[in-house]
């Protein structure tokens, strides 16, 4: 068994690299080492892996289903029975709760698979090409950066009528703004570089220059930024959610939670505080995450 | 010649988050009222030496020395307070990037002013008088004009130069100049170093002079050290650089091109580990 | 092979480039030596497309250039960049690097490529893999040799090529460009501030100042030292050294 860990060890560590895959993957190696060691991070990150394992278990896990109702048990406090409490209708808190991961990453996931590239994309174009293309871009942006978050995300919302779809539409769509930004800033700094003049003089097309020398180095900022931008996605949904724009009732989602406990505060405080927790220390984890992904892939810095 | 400057036996480690680092690998010498350069490539240890004297290493360097005195003051065993009397006041140092060394948003007249110590200040007039004189000294020509200057508004040439006369109005007795001129055009160089002459034959000032460029010290200074690897691995009298015994300094003076070279290969300096312990 | 006339950038009083005229012949060597702002770097920089605000006429191997270049014309002019640590990507590896240019112009053979260039420039297979960060100065600046030359080029722009190096790298490197322009027949530019390499490595030499070229010399012109442009003198004597009586002389 040492044998075959030192020869991998070997591998990963080898000075002389013999494939393309081989130099990436002790890239990756050397990078995930230098994030593990950041004890914070890791924190982070197990928190995440630890609510994506509840809600890809989901139907293992709860101890009932997230819409049985049971009226004569309705607002019942924390027990061996019911370990978060109950709800206003009887339902299992827990089990909303664990069903509720699912709903809460997911928009969180979609959210970012839509946004990121789409500033990405925009905010590179913007930086690369200059002149009227930039000038028509940013001006769109604006329009969609002078809005709250929350309140463009209700306007667009109201337009296309409630429900999650819409929502992690609604989201998306006020999340991409600072990510073009923020693409578009870097591509400026970058655009004169003279790797970028290098591969323009061997007629490489702009397409094949933005995608492939402009944006790796764009990429590291925006999921650094993306990641720190989750806190502010779950909460926005949270807050859609709460206004009951989001998830649809009986679907269990943290925010719409945390709106129905509102009338019972003072007596049964779990129906809110369990989701509000929860929200906190998922935000929480993915800043964690985003801190310590910043010290990892920053380009500047070496393996 | 009394000697100013006694280095002897200077060691300069760091820990990097790899590995240990020796930067500085027991390196001895004095400076008098001389010209001295030192002469190396990035990483032979040079301007951490510089550094060092003024006990201005970065704060995870290990700096020792069996002695590192200036006149009567102790550099090792020196006290922050005490070093304050020493740094800008009686040894003074000059930087690389005159941009990069001035204050963007004061401007040139005042940082000068600025320079003279606290004790010898009069009034602002008569500062005044006193920095128009410097700049007079390093034969800029027109000082009541750039005394009103912001420093993106000079030349580098002419940075350069109101950085020597920043550094010389506390009226040093040791100047260190960390690659002067290398930023500098071939030509404007050449006038600096000659401002860097006179003043320091008027002034008796010691100067180390630190350079990648061998054949430029060579030309300016009185002696030179070679170093490598953290040593210094020759001692030559400036104008005696074609006896130099080292291979390491045999090998770079031959591989550097010359006006008129009609060589057809440039003999590429083989490194020695050898060098390494010699 | 390279026919430049009256070549012009920028306008006015902010002339960049003013006025310009010179020629190299096939397979020779061209130096520019000046200092910073005189306008040599500008002049590469049109020569290979990146400028493309530039009035008067260019001529390289028989074609008329225009202001926008097709991809066949980066087939024939490359340039190697002064700075190597900034003229390679960092997250592109060496085999990457090398590979770009072949998939831009469909190349074929593009692993043999590769292979052969990378033997050619003193960079092994053992190199193949690496990323930039991993590479000293001096294989950085072989690989951005090995990337011009990839191409097959046939005229060569080098701007400053050694000029960030270390000293004792510089004479491998110039060996290593001495070596190239022999066997692949190179017709190539040399514009540098050091008037020692730029003598070495070239035959003819253009003085450029304030953006125009003031003389054009033969090396062994240059060496004999008589009857030049006062600023070439200039040049000629501080490239020796500190010399006290001439910096007196020197204008503020």
């Amino acid at each position: 068994m040492s044998a075959q860990n030192t020869s991998l060890r070997g591998w990963l560590t080898a000075d002389v690299t013999t494939s393309p895959w081989q130099a990436r993957i002790q890239r990756t190696y050397f990078g995930w080492r230098r994030l593990s060691s950041n004890h914070l991070t890791m924190f982070g990150l197990a928190v995440l892996l630890f609510l994506v394992i509840i809600a890809l278990l989901a139907p293992q896990i709860a101890p009932q289903g997230y819409d049985e109702q049971s009226l004569p048990e309705r607002l019942a406090a924390p027990s061996a029975a019911h370990w978060f409490g109950t709800d206003d209708l009887g339902r299992d808190v827990l089990a909303r709760m664990v069903y509720g991961t699912r709903v809460t990453l997911m928009i969180a996931c979609l959210v970012a698979v839509i946004a990121a590239p789409l500033g990405l994309l925009i905010g590179t174009a913007s930086g690369y090409f200059g002149g009227w293309v930039d000038t028509v871009l940013m001006r769109i942006n604006d329009v969609f950066l002078s809005f709250p978050g929350l309140i463009l995300a209700l306007g667009f919302v109201a337009a296309l009528g409630p429900g999650i779809r819409n929502a992690v539409i609604a989201i998306a769509l006020t999340a991409w703004p600072p990510i073009a930004r923020l693409a578009r800033a870097e591509t400026l700094t970058l655009r004169n570089a003279d790797y970028i003049a290098a591969v323009r003089i061997q007629g490489a097309s702009a397409l094949r220059i933005i995608l492939r020398h402009v944006m790796p180095m764009c990429l590291p900022s925006v999921v650094v930024r993306i990641t720190l931008n989750m806190a502010g996605i779950i909460i926005t949904a949270a807050g859609l959610g709460f206004l009951g724009l989001g998830a649809q009732p009986p679907m269990p989602e943290w925010g719409s939670m945390l709106s129905s406990g509102r009338a019972h505060l003072s007596g049964a405080w779990w129906i809110s505080a369990v989701p509000g927790i929860a929200i906190v220390l998922t935000s929480l984890a993915f800043n964690l995450l985003g801190d310590g992904l910043r010290d990892v892939l920053d380009p500047r810095s070496d393996s | 010649m009394t000697a100013q400057l006694v280095v002897e036996d200077l060691r300069i480690r760091f820990h990097t988050a790899r590995r240990l680092v020796d930067a500085v690998r027991g390196v001895s010498f004095t400076v008098g009222r001389e010209k001295v350069g030192i002469v190396g490539e990035s990483g032979s240890g040079k301007s951490m030496t510089a550094r060092a004297i003024l006990r201005l290493s970065p704060p995870q360097a290990q700096v020792t020395a069996k002695a590192l005195r200036f006149h009567e003051v102790d550099l090792l065993a020196s006290t922050e307070r005490q070093m304050l009397k020493v740094r800008g006041r009686r040894i003074s140092m000059i930087m690389q990037d005159p941009k990069f060394a001035l204050d963007p948003v004061m401007r040139v007249g005042d940082q000068i002013a600025e320079a003279i110590p606290a004790d010898r200040r009069g009034g602002r007039a008569q500062d005044r008088e006193r920095v128009l004189a410097m700049l007079d000294s390093v034969h800029i020509r027109d000082p009541k004009r750039v005394f009103g200057l912001y420093p993106h508004e000079v030349s580098g040439g002419m940075g350069q130069r109101i950085m020597i006369a920043m550094m010389l109005m506390p009226e040093p007795s040791l100047l260190i100049a960390d690659e002067p001129t290398s930023a500098l055009d071939v030509t404007v160089r050449m006038r600096v170093l000659a401002i860097l002459d006179e003043l320091a034959a008027q002034r008796e000032l010691g100067l180390i002079f630190i350079s990648h460029d061998l054949n430029l010290v060579a030309s300016f200074c009185d002696r030179v050290l070679i170093m490598y690897a953290g040593r210094i691995v020759e001692e030559c009298v400036a104008g005696e650089l074609a006896r130099a015994q080292h291979p390491y300094t045999r090998g770079l003076l031959a591989s550097l091109p010359r006006v008129g070279d009609t060589r057809a290969r440039l003999p590429v300096l083989t490194r020695d580990p050898a060098w390494l312990s010699s | 092979m390279i026919t430049v006339k009256n070549l012009r950038v920028g306008f006015g009083a902010m002339r960049a480039v003013d006025d310009v005229s010179f020629h190299v012949d096939a397979e020779e060597t061209f130096g520019l030596v000046g200092e910073s702002g005189c306008g040599k770097s500008t002049l590469l920089r049109v020569l290979c497309g990146l400028n493309r605000d530039w009035q008067g006429e260019i001529v390289i191997a028989g074609e008329a250039i225009t202001p926008n270049r097709s991809r066949a014309f980066f087939k024939n002019v490359q340039m190697v960049f002064q700075d190597p640590y900034g003229s390679l990507h960092p997250r592109h590896s060496v085999n990457s690097v090398l590979r770009e240019p072949l998939a831009i112009h469909g190349m074929d053979r593009a692993d043999a490529r590769v292979a052969e260039m990378l033997d050619q420039v003193g960079l092994g297979a053992a190199f193949r893999y690496r990323y930039p960060h991993q590479l000293s100065g001096g294989q950085r600046q072989r690989l951005a040799i090995a990337r011009a030359l990839i191409l097959e080029p046939k005229v060569l722009l080098l701007d400053e090529p050694t000029s960030a190096l270390d000293v004792s790298v510089q004479a491998e490197i110039l060996n290593l460009l001495t070596e190239i322009r022999q066997t692949r027949r190179l017709t190539c530019i040399l514009v540098s501030h050091d008037l020692a390499v730029i003598s070495y490595m070239c035959g003819r030499i253009g003085v450029m100042n304030h953006g125009k070229i003031l003389e054009e010399l033969s090396t062994t012109q240059l060496t004999s030292n008589t009857g030049h442009h006062r600023y070439t003198v200039q040049l000629l004597t501080a490239s020796r050294g500190c010399d006290h009586a001439l910096a007196k002389e020197l204008p503020d």
